[in-house]
């Protein structure tokens, strides 16, 4: 693909140099006819003249005045004419012709009186016209039956000076044309540039910007209207790309940030534990307590690579008939214990016979997480409600906990990686801020939203909606993989 | 000697209270910023361990709290975030001291211990009063060169009189220093425990070092 400058040179030279040598072609042609046209009037105007000169005694031809036409008998670039009978028979000559002839017209170029350019017979060039006329005399004379058909006059008249002109003026032409051509082809060839200019500037504004400088952004306000759209949509995608960027870093910093607490206290509990010699219990105590912070840090870890899996849409999804309720009462199995430990009340809201086609494994993952914050974050013998009913295809989960400790404006952030509701760093849960993220991809990857509601002090709700997957069809698990490109703006 | 640890990760908690404890300290411990700031401002303690990190009231505002109240606590900021930006803003609040997660247990003794010397004024781990010697770093005691067998208690008990030697130690000062908050208040059991190193130190005919004074507290040493 040739430069955008150089097919709009290419293009407005050709077209340059059409329109101007097309003019001046024009322009060169048009002039001569004129030219030529008027000399002819001249010559005819003369033609008339001597023709109103001549007078026919019998076969004799007298042209009175003739000395007034100097031109005729001159030595240089002398005028010609003759006068013939209709038949060609020749009458009368011009001193100047001598023993030469002049060409005798046809009859077309008789009857029209045109001009022609013709060689005179002294070399030079000149046009000659004929002219037809009755022989007339005056009373005393008689017209001989021989000039009664009538007369023909032939004149020609040196076009030397014409020529010049003409020739003059071509020149003039060729060369003011050939002038303005160049001047021209300057002019655009600035204009093109200047005009080009704000498409370069871009051009190398955009090849600035890389990883580095993200957070840079185009002019807008300089950028002509051609441009723009393409410019709002640059700075738009750099903003979307730089926040990603970000979310990425800060997520990666706060991942290790987050392994390095849990870390430290292993370190720190085998360290002392290792200053002096232990009782058989003593060890035994010690290993237990470093058992579950490695299991914290196990499940954080594989909530971890779930979560960027799912950035990058790895994870594969195998949709069945999943029967809800029951998938619900499994779910809340492994917390009945701890449930009537800390003497909380379970309410049921279940519509009967629900089912869905979607992955039974990860919506059971999203419930066990959401139940394990609720019966983890209840107030003791606080209240946890699950709910399920369909709205029209879809099927919708709701679960909730009285004694919330997140306020309203707080709710928006749950899901934020690594958000808990205090700033500490030490939740003893296995989510170590990352359950409600993983709950929000999972539930993105079955294709349902999920929100929260909340007030201090008050329930804490999580809603979700989930659709009816395509099931699985011929092979047994399906390969579904669903793209996370924009999928941040699913959730309600 | 006395340290509040002030720490939300329980096992970092649990262990590192433990092992201030093997080696001699007193230590309350807790693992939120609320309760941390109120033991700070209700006790007197020689370090208080702090991390940044806290639920309830972030670390840095406890120590800005605590050095509005002109706590006489050296602190020792304890935390994950190794950047520059946050160690210069913690030690511009007023820490004493840094010390990065995951760090080594060793380290964080010997830097408290650093921290307890400087509030002391006493530039060496070794501590001299007249013929009485003591080393700090090995908990060891000895005088005219023999080595005195100290219980942990005793030892803390005299290592807090050598720090102060020469200026009085009131019965207060020796309960707020060497017991944890939870230990019932009795103070018969400094008493106790004064006439227990009295008689290791000073047994055998030994001139005096630990000199009483009536209604007030003890000396240890030639009262400047």
């Amino acid at each position: 693909m040739r430069s955008l400058q150089s097919r709009l040179m290419i293009g407005t030279a050709v077209a340059t140099l059409a329109i101007f040598l097309s003019a001046a072609v024009t322009l060169f042609f048009l002039t001569r006819a004129e030219l030529l046209r008027d000399f002819d009037a001249t010559t005819l105007a003369k033609a008339r003249t001597i023709i109103s000169m001549t007078e026919v005694d019998g076969d004799h031809v007298n042209i009175e005045g003739l000395a007034q036409f100097p031109e005729f008998q001159r030595a240089r670039h002398p005028d010609y004419f003759e006068i013939r009978t209709r038949d060609g028979l020749g009458i009368f000559k011009s001193v100047s012709l001598k023993d030469h002839d002049l060409k005798q017209p046809t009859a077309k170029q008789l009857a029209s009186s045109k001009g022609k350019s013709v060689d005179l017979p002294d070399g030079e060039s000149g046009r000659e016209l004929s002219v037809a006329f009755a022989a007339h005399s005056d009373e005393d004379s008689v017209v001989s039956p021989k000039f009664a058909p009538g007369l023909v006059l032939t004149m020609a008249r040196d076009s030397d000076s014409l020529n010049d002109l003409l020739a003059d003026f071509g020149w003039l032409l060729a060369i003011v044309c050939g002038a303005a051509i160049v001047v021209m082809l300057g002019v655009t060839m600035l204009v093109i540039r200047r005009g080009l200019k704000p498409v370069n500037d871009l051009a190398s504004n955009i090849e600035r910007i890389g990883e580095s400088n993200l957070s840079d952004r185009l002019a807008e306000s300089t950028i002509p209207r051609e441009l723009s759209p393409i410019v709002t949509r640059l700075n738009d995608l750099l903003g979307r790309l730089s926040s990603a960027f970000e979310r990425e870093k800060s997520f990666t910093a706060d991942a290790a940030h987050e392994l390095r607490t849990p870390l430290a206290g292993l370190e720190s509990a085998l360290e002392v534990c290792l200053r002096k010699p232990r009782s058989g219990e003593g060890y035994e105590a010690v290993v237990r307590d470093c058992l579950d912070v490695v299991r914290q840090m196990h499940s954080m870890v594989d909530s971890l690579l779930l979560l960027s899996r799912a950035d990058a849409s790895l994870v594969k999804v195998s949709p069945s008939e999943v029967s809800i309720a029951a998938m619900l009462k499994d779910a809340w199995r492994q917390f009945e214990d701890r449930a009537h430990q800390r003497d909380l009340h379970i309410a049921w809201n279940l519509k009967e016979n629900l089912t869905l086609v979607t992955d039974r494994e990860k919506l059971l993952s999203i419930v066990t997480n959401l139940l394990s914050n609720a019966v983890h974050y209840t107030n003791t013998r606080g209240t946890i409600e699950m709910a399920a009913d369909q709205i029209a295809e879809q099927v919708e989960i709701k679960i909730s906990n009285s004694g919330s400790a997140v306020s309203a404006e707080d709710a928006a952030h749950v899901f934020d990686r690594f958000w808990r509701g205090d700033s500490s760093r030490s939740d003893t849960g296995t989510n170590c801020g990352l359950g409600l993220a993983v709950c929000q991809k999972l539930t993105m990857l079955l294709g349902g939203s999920i929100a929260v509601e909340s007030a201090a002090g008050g329930d804490f709700v999580v809603r979700m909606i989930f659709p009816a997957m395509r099931k699985a069809t011929l092979v047994p698990s399906s390969e579904q993989r669903i793209d996370f490109r924009g999928a941040d703006k699913v959730v309600d | 000697m006395k340290l509040l640890l002030i720490e939300d990760f329980p096992l970092l908690r649990k262990s590192v209270g433990e092992g201030l404890r093997e080696a001699g300290f007193a230590v309350d411990a807790t693992g939120d910023g609320e309760e941390g700031l109120w033991y700070a401002t209700s006790g007197e303690y020689d370090v208080i361990i702090l991390d940044l990190m806290l639920p309830k009231i972030d670390g840095l505002t406890i120590l800005k709290r605590l050095r509005a109240r002109e706590s006489a606590a050296h602190v020792l900021i304890l935390t994950a975030r190794d950047t520059c930006d946050d160690r210069v803003k913690g030690l511009n609040l007023g820490a004493d001291d840094y010390l990065v997660k995951p760090f080594v247990f060793e380290e964080l003794l010997a830097r408290v211990r650093a921290l307890i010397r400087r509030k002391y004024g006493t530039k060496s781990p070794v501590l001299r009063v007249e013929d009485l010697e003591i080393d700090t770093t090995e908990r060891v005691a000895s005088r005219g060169g023999k080595k005195i067998e100290l219980s942990s208690r005793e030892y803390a008990l005299l290592e807090l009189l050598a720090s102060r030697a020469g200026r009085l130690v009131t019965r207060t000062d020796i309960w707020e220093h060497l017991y944890e908050f939870e230990s019932p208040a009795d103070s018969n059991v400094v008493d106790v425990f004064i006439g227990h190193l009295r008689r290791k130190i000073e047994g055998q005919g030994l001139p005096r070092l630990i000199h009483t004074r009536r209604g007030h507290g003890y000396v240890l040493g030639n009262e400047e």
